[in-house]
């Protein structure tokens, strides 16, 4: 997605160009990102009062074992379901203007249950939104936020990359490479919550 | 011959050592176990994922998750 937002060759001298197709696909990926947080906190929010005697406990519970289960299967342990639509977002959506194309990749990409999920964290995530939005969705939708935010900053990385003269393609080659660093450091990070959510209420 | 030359021209790889990085890997892992269960016993058995120390954990893993998704496609 780097290679999408950032041009290569002369395109990448029309700096004010890109710096604003960067900046709105950052914009509408936290847009999008919380919308679908908001849309799961309602959903949570709705579920806790249709349901108020199911303890939150539980939930916290349930989301530390899936944390717990999908480190394992991030950190290649075990090999679980990992559903997901797959979609593409189409190169049509740049046709008539790349910026309002690429704001609508960060729309779309921002939610991320449309498209490829690469790493199982992700759902629990949304878990997580759900489960916050019972009890505050404010704070549902700031997790949906940071989310949105976060895929932002690899492309603005290789923005910054660019306006100091260099190519941003060594970049994302490397972040590329580095594939099972990333999905290790999302195992690590889901055994730390896992551990971390179901000690709280054992210990 | 023909044997020899293409014992010549066959390349050495030598076998990456995998060693360290799964020792790297397994300490890693016990640390975060160690750090879980150290950071849950401060929470004094109660932990809500919609604020305090149960929203940071959510942020820091929405930034985790973020940043891993960009980076892979």
């Amino acid at each position: 997605m780097i290679l999408v937002i950032l041009p290569l060759g002369k395109e990448a001298q029309q700096v004010g160009n890109w710096v604003a197709r960067v900046i709105m696909y950052s914009a509408a990926s936290v847009l999008g990102a919380s919308t679908l947080a908001f849309l799961l906190g309602l959903a949570g929010w709705g579920l806790h009062a249709l349901f108020p005697w199911v303890r939150l406990e539980w939930a916290v519970i349930l989301l530390g074992v899936a944390s717990l289960v999908y480190a394992l299967h991030e950190l290649k342990f075990l090999h679980l379901p990992n559903p997901q639509v797959g979609w593409q977002v189409p190169k049509s959506w740049q046709r008539s203007s790349r910026l309002v194309g690429n704001t609508f990749y960060g729309y779309v990409l921002g939610m991320g249950i449309f498209t490829f999920i690469p790493f199982t964290s992700f759902y629990v995530l949304l878990g997580w939104e759900m489960i916050a939005g019972a009890m505050s969705i404010k704070a549902a939708v700031a997790i949906g936020a940071l989310y949105g935010l976060s895929r932002g900053i690899p492309v603005v990385a290789g923005g910054i990359s660019m306006l100091r003269g260099e190519y941003p393609l060594p970049m994302s080659n490397w972040l590329i490479d580095h594939l099972g660093w990333w999905h290790a450091m999302n195992g690590l990070a889901l055994l730390f919550v896992g551990t971390f959510l179901i000690g709280s209420l054992v210990i | 011959m023909a044997d020899s030359i293409a014992e010549q021209g066959q390349e050495v790889v030598p076998a990456r050592d995998y060693r360290a990085l799964v020792i790297g890997l397994f300490v890693l892992t016990l640390l975060m176990v160690v750090l879980g269960v150290w950071g849950a016993g401060t929470t004094a058995g109660v932990v809500r994922p919609w604020m305090d120390i149960g929203l940071l954990l959510a942020l820091a893993l929405a930034t985790i998750t973020g940043v891993s998704k960009t980076s892979s496609a």
